[in-house]
């Protein structure tokens, strides 16, 4: 099973896995769950190793750090006890298996996704200092999902190790909270609170969670099939090709990029969350209309939002709240005042939180730089800010005005179409190329639009379906519900709608002979 | 529990009838859908062809619908071909297709993939593909493209056969055609389909040939047992994998060098034309009225070509 958008998936799969589970006990239920998880991991080959140990370690250094409290407690109860020295040598031990279960779930991760950056690199800073010898090329094959189930795992044992959650006694739900199998190619990053209790638990399968649930589905394979599959010729070329093309169309490569990148990682997660719904689980969701957002950071509350989450519970708030930076901010404030002295040792934090960010999402310079682009956009708008409002307030400008939102979502989205265009460039020699051409050569050439492997019916489509998106993301961002709007019209109105859509998603497809279906793009990370 | 169950095979009955329906607006060539009947029609895309109009076959698995493009034979020679292909074929699914072919074509030859000969059906891995072939209940999910040629008097197929892909991966490692005397078996079932293939062309008078299009996959291990096969049955057999293509196995293959993709393709293609043309047995149709509609497809289909 290649993707979760291939036909056996979807249509066999799925509905025999769902099937089966309505068949079987509901105190049994998690078993099928698990076993799905192992046995598409199975289909990785080696990867189910690496699934294993990391779900090993967790469980055990958890167990190990609740051991260690319940010891503690106990012997904080006898009066005679020095309880200062007893909880120091607790909280050292526990960091010690904490450190321990960090390193290796992150040596892993550091040894499929970034020894051949790192031996690249080595080698190069070799050559540079004349120094005779080269490290060996080694790339390994990642298994899939690496960068998700770790981070899930992190999550994990580091919320038993700050007290957040219990340690779980039982192996199966640590298990299946990390092998949840709609979950494992793109995510998203869940926490054990999320979902644990309800992977366990078990549901029958109800008629209204079957339909919500494979209406979501319905609705991601339409972004796949509509936008994604039909884009990638067009992006494909632009980024190969970009020294032969005009500005406008490198520009329109990068519009068109980041708009296919979300159909596709967010069409994915319709799929996931999709398949939840459908065995009665809440898989939290990864998107809010990223392209409403007012700036960059607020993008970044709603576009992966579950890697956003982590990196702020995980880095932001613990390099932030760190003795060092506290004490820096303490002295800041008093040179720089109350708003901008917390703001530059927020921006330490930001900046390692960027740094990861760019470093998560792939071994290359391109991907740090993504990061360092990020960071500066949104750093440098929390600096403007009370200047922006000073200008504002000076010049009578109402900033909740509709004019003024739509100009900063504009504002926003070129920031982004910029970013993604970073994340997707081959390389750094590359990116300034695509930067030069669109600043030295913006002309509008139709022609070599339509030589870019999509057709003028291809550009109808795309048009036609980016206002359709656009309506139903506005309608979401004004909370009215489509579906439970769906859900009560008759029943000859809702199938009728559902016939239409699904007849749209066939005929109108970009599948068969002359599309190429894209592997999705977040599985690579 | 039943009366969601009856609601839901209420509404994909429904849906069904909607897509055939839907299906039957875009079927090209109608008229072989009279002659073949629906299943054959809608299985095999070479019924969308107008009758008797293709000179050349090139028939068997995955590594023909991805190694050779017709379209590129006739802008630059003017033969016009088509790839008969089908995903993980067997040779009893290429005996069915050869049957199609001598009853709507007229072929002056046809090349033959070898590769199907090793290919087990009984085998289990095969049910993916079979899967696959389910399509052919489905005509929507085959023709749907035709929508942008609604409104054209004559729709065209820009393909022929081939499979369009521009991915670049090339192989890992590179175990390719090293030397050995051992023989890869073929199975039983396959001798005796073989036999069936050789004697359909044979009393159809069709040329037939036997090839092997380049790909990592090949071996000399299979190489020896099909020059047996192609020297009992008095056949040519040109593997393409001993002969040098200039082919770049990084930048024009597609999957770790099992198939090629388009750049690769045009070596492969521009080897099987030149091949054809030392043959002198077919024409250049390029200036020929009656093919008209093919410089019309190379239209549509070099529309789709970004590299």
């Amino acid at each position: 099973m290649s993707s979760y958008y291939s036909g056996i998936y979807l249509f066999v799969l799925l509905p025999l896995i769902a099937l089966i589970y309505n068949l079987i006990p509901k105190k049994r239920q998690w078993f099928l769950l698990l076993a799905n998880g192992f046995v598409y991991y199975l289909l990785g080959k080696l990867g189910i190793i690496y699934l294993i140990i990391s779900i090993l370690s967790v469980y055990f250094c958890a167990l190990f750090i609740k051991k260690i409290d319940d010891k503690k407690e106990l012997t904080l109860k006898n009066k005679d006890v020095d309880k200062k020295l007893i909880k120091k040598k607790s909280k050292t031990k526990k960091k010690l298996i904490l450190t321990l279960c960090i390193l290796l779930n992150l040596a892993f991760l550091i040894a499929f996704k970034y020894l051949g950056f790192f031996t690249t690199n080595i080698n190069a800073l070799l050559g540079l200092f004349n120094v005779d010898y080269q490290f060996e090329f080694v790339k390994l094959l990642a298994p899939i999902g690496i960068s998700f189930y770790t981070l899930s795992a992190l999550s994990y044992i580091i919320d038993v190790y700050n007290g957040k959650i219990e340690a779980e006694k039982s192996f199966v739900k640590v298990a299946l909270f990390l092998s949840f199998f709609p979950q494992i190619m793109e995510g998203p990053i869940t926490r054990f609170s999320d979902t644990a209790k309800e992977l366990y638990a078990g549901a029958k399968i109800c008629y209204h969670n079957l339909a919500f649930g494979y209406q979501r589905i319905l609705y991601g394979y339409f972004k796949k099939k509509m936008i994604v599959d039909r884009l990638n010729p067009m992006v494909t070329t632009v980024f190969n090709d970009y020294s032969n093309l005009n500005g406008f169309t490198i520009f329109l490569g990068a519009v068109f990029y980041t708009f296919m990148l979300y159909m596709d990682f967010s069409g994915t997660m319709d799929i996931v969350v999709g398949t939840g719904q459908i065995f009665g689980i809440n898989v939290p969701e990864n998107f809010r209309q990223p392209f409403f957002s007012k700036n960059v950071s607020e993008f970044w509350t709603r576009w992966h939002i579950t890697l956003g989450t982590w990196f702020k519970d995980y880095i932001y708030y613990p390099v932030s709240l760190s003795k060092p930076l506290k004490k820096l901010t303490k002295s800041l404030r008093k040179v720089l005042g109350n708003h901008y002295g917390p703001l530059v040792t927020g921006s330490v934090a930001l900046m390692a939180v960027w740094f990861l960010n760019g470093l998560w999402h792939g071994a290359g310079y391109t991907f740090l730089l993504f990061g360092l682009f990020h960071f500066i956009m949104i750093v440098g708008g929390n600096f403007l800010e009370p200047l922006i409002i000073f200008i504002c307030k000076k010049l009578h400008i109402n900033r909740q005005n509709i004019v003024y939102r739509i100009l900063q979502s504009v504002k926003m989205s070129l920031f982004v179409f910029y970013g993604e265009m970073i994340f997707r460039a081959n390389s750094v020699t590359d990116l300034v190329g695509m930067t030069k051409g669109i600043f030295t050569r913006f002309t509008f050439n139709g022609t070599e639009l339509l030589n870019l492997g999509i057709d003028i019916y291809d550009y109808i489509i795309i048009f036609i379906v980016f206002i359709f998106i656009f309506i139903m993301s506005l309608l979401k961002e004004k909370n009215i519900d489509v579906r439970e709007k769906l859900a009560n019209m008759k029943t000859w109105q809702r199938w009728l709608i559902l016939y239409i859509f699904i007849l749209i998603i066939l005929i109108f497809g970009a599948y068969g002979p002359g599309y190429e279906p894209l592997d999705p793009i977040y599985a690579d990370f | 529990m039943k009366k969601p169950l009856v609601r839901i095979i209420l509404f994909f009955g429904i849906l069904f009838i909607l897509i055939e329906v839907t299906s039957f607006i875009f079927i090209p060539n109608k008229a072989n859908l009279f002659e073949f009947g629906y299943n054959k029609k809608t299985k095999y895309d070479l019924l969308s062809e107008p009758n008797n109009t293709i000179d050349a076959i090139f028939i068997g698995d995955s590594l023909i619908y991805n190694g050779i493009s017709p379209m590129y034979i006739w802008n630059n020679y003017g033969y016009t071909t088509y790839d008969c292909a089908i995903p993980a074929a067997t040779l009893d699914q290429i005996y069915d297709y050869s049957e199609v072919i001598v009853k709507s074509q007229s072929p002056k030859i046809v090349y033959m993939e070898i590769d199907p000969a090793f290919r087990d059906p009984r085998n289990i891995k095969l049910i993916k593909y079979k899967f696959d072939g389910l399509k052919k209940y489905v005509p929507l999910l085959t023709f749907h493209n035709n929508w942008k040629q609604i409104g054209n008097k004559e729709s065209v197929n820009p393909y022929k056969g081939y499979k369009y892909s521009s991915k670049v991966k090339g192989p890992i490692k590179h175990r390719y055609m090293k030397k050995t005397n051992r023989k890869k078996p073929i199975i039983d079932i396959n001798k005796k389909e073989f036999k069936k293939l050789v004697k359909l062309y044979k009393d159809n008078n069709i040329k037939f040939v036997l090839i092997e299009t380049p790909t990592i996959s090949y071996s000399t291990f299979k190489e020896n047992s099909i020059k047996d096969l192609a020297k009992e049955y008095d056949l040519e057999y040109i593997n393409l994998n001993t002969i040098d293509l200039k082919i770049d196995w990084e930048k024009e293959t597609k999957d770790l060098g099992v198939h090629m993709n388009y750049l690769g393709a045009r070596k492969v293609s521009t080897y099987m034309a030149e091949d054809i043309k030392k043959r002198d047995i077919l024409k250049d149709h390029r200036n020929d009225p009656k093919y008209k509609s093919w410089d019309v497809a190379y239209e549509l289909y070099k529309e789709k070509l970004f590299q």
